[in-house]
């Protein structure tokens, strides 16, 4: 496969990606390029990998994680979030993913890394772990304090319907 | 209740992803195009190939592969001239290409890389690293680094007024202490425009 016939198969899914783990369409679209950018400098290391999209995923994931920490101070703050009643009004779901997306922001980098690839691309820990280059224990205990971070961040949260 | 928060990030995540930049099958194929005539003027063609595909006709012509732009009225793709400064920058000191001589540098070169520009400054500069074809003043060997307003397509500047320059534009270049001025002393690269550079610097 040509780095061309690459970016036509996989460049949409990348940039979903980028975005799903960014939330910010700029910074997607930066973070895509720039994992492209590093694919097409050793390609030739991307051609004779095993799972070569596989292998593109964990530059995008390395870069994100790079710049997350280099830009640690850019941060968005995220508000204190109080418990509220649960409301079952289905206008509510906007602002519960909304809310949800409160509660995302405010984990760790990492910990939201491994959860947007077990519940966006159902990686199992074992593909979470060689993407990210950690351990499966690594991944599962971090899937684990995250999740519970959300589930103590707002019950209201994890009970309204998301639309 | 576990299985209530899985499904709902299943759900958040499969909206963003809905949301996401679209890249649109035409787009793919006219950039996939250009890359393989071109991809020997680049030493990343990939950073080019990903501004032109999640910008879609924006940056479609932009100055990346040589094609010549198709309209003078698509700001973004001008790819003659001056770069388009940002934030309203004094734009009045440029004259000629004799002004050159106040400057510390000048060279021809092809920007080989651009470091990610740090989106808390108000004014996001960044270091652009080239590939030099010719130094017309203050420097020497095939290489060169300065520090650039950051270009259209890094984030920060992508709907916003700014330089609009990505890996592989040729471009000419002047400044200071290795910061290149805006204002028509850094321009995209023309051959009358290099010329002028050249004799600029010699006949001083």
């Amino acid at each position: 496969m040509t780095f061309e016939e690459y970016v036509a198969q996989h460049g949409a899914s990348l940039l979903r990606l980028a975005y799903v783990l960014t939330t910010d369409a700029y910074l997607a679209e930066d973070l895509t390029q720039t994992a492209l950018t590093n694919a097409y400098r050793r390609w030739h290391r991307v051609q004779a990998a095993r799972d070569p999209d596989a292998y593109v995923c964990r530059i995008l994931l390395n870069a994100h994680l790079g710049w997350r920490r280099r830009r640690s101070s850019s941060e968005r703050p995220v508000p204190e979030i109080t418990s509220g009643p649960t409301i079952a009004d289905p206008a509510d779901a906007v602002a519960t993913r909304d809310r949800m997306h409160q509660l995302l922001a405010g984990l760790a980098p990492r910990a939201r890394t491994v959860l947007v690839l077990r519940y966006y691309l159902d990686l199992d820990d074992a593909g979470i772990a060689e993407a990210m280059g950690i351990s499966q224990s690594t991944v599962r205990a971090t899937a684990a304090r995250a999740l519970a971070a959300l589930r103590v961040g707002d019950p209201a949260t994890i009970t309204g319907e998301i639309r | 209740m576990s299985e209530h928060l899985e499904q709902q990030l299943r759900d958040v995540f499969a909206q963003d992803a809905d949301e996401a930049p679209i890249l649109s099958p035409a787009t793919v194929g006219q950039v996939a195009g250009r890359v393989r005539r071109r991809r020997h003027l680049s030493v990343a063609a990939g950073a080019a190939v990903l501004v032109v595909l999640v910008s879609g006709t924006a940056l479609a012509g932009a100055a990346t592969f040589g094609d010549p732009p198709k309209s003078r009225s698509e700001t973004v793709t001008a790819r003659y001239g001056e770069l388009p400064d940002a934030r309203g920058a004094d734009c009045s000191a440029y004259r000629s290409a004799g002004d050159l001589a106040t400057r510390d540098f000048a060279f021809d070169g092809t920007v080989e890389g651009i470091a990610s520009p740090a989106t808390s400054q108000p004014v996001p500069y960044t270091a652009v690293t080239f590939t030099v074809h010719e130094w017309f003043r203050g420097g020497s060997g095939n290489r060169a680094t300065v520090t650039m307003m950051a270009p259209l397509g890094t984030g920060v500047y992508v709907s916003e007024a700014g330089p609009s320059y990505m890996v592989g534009t040729r471009l000419l270049v002047s400044g200071d202490s290795w910061v290149a001025a805006t204002c028509g002393y850094t321009r995209y690269y023309d051959e009358a425009t290099a010329a002028a550079w050249r004799a600029a610097v010699r006949d001083r």
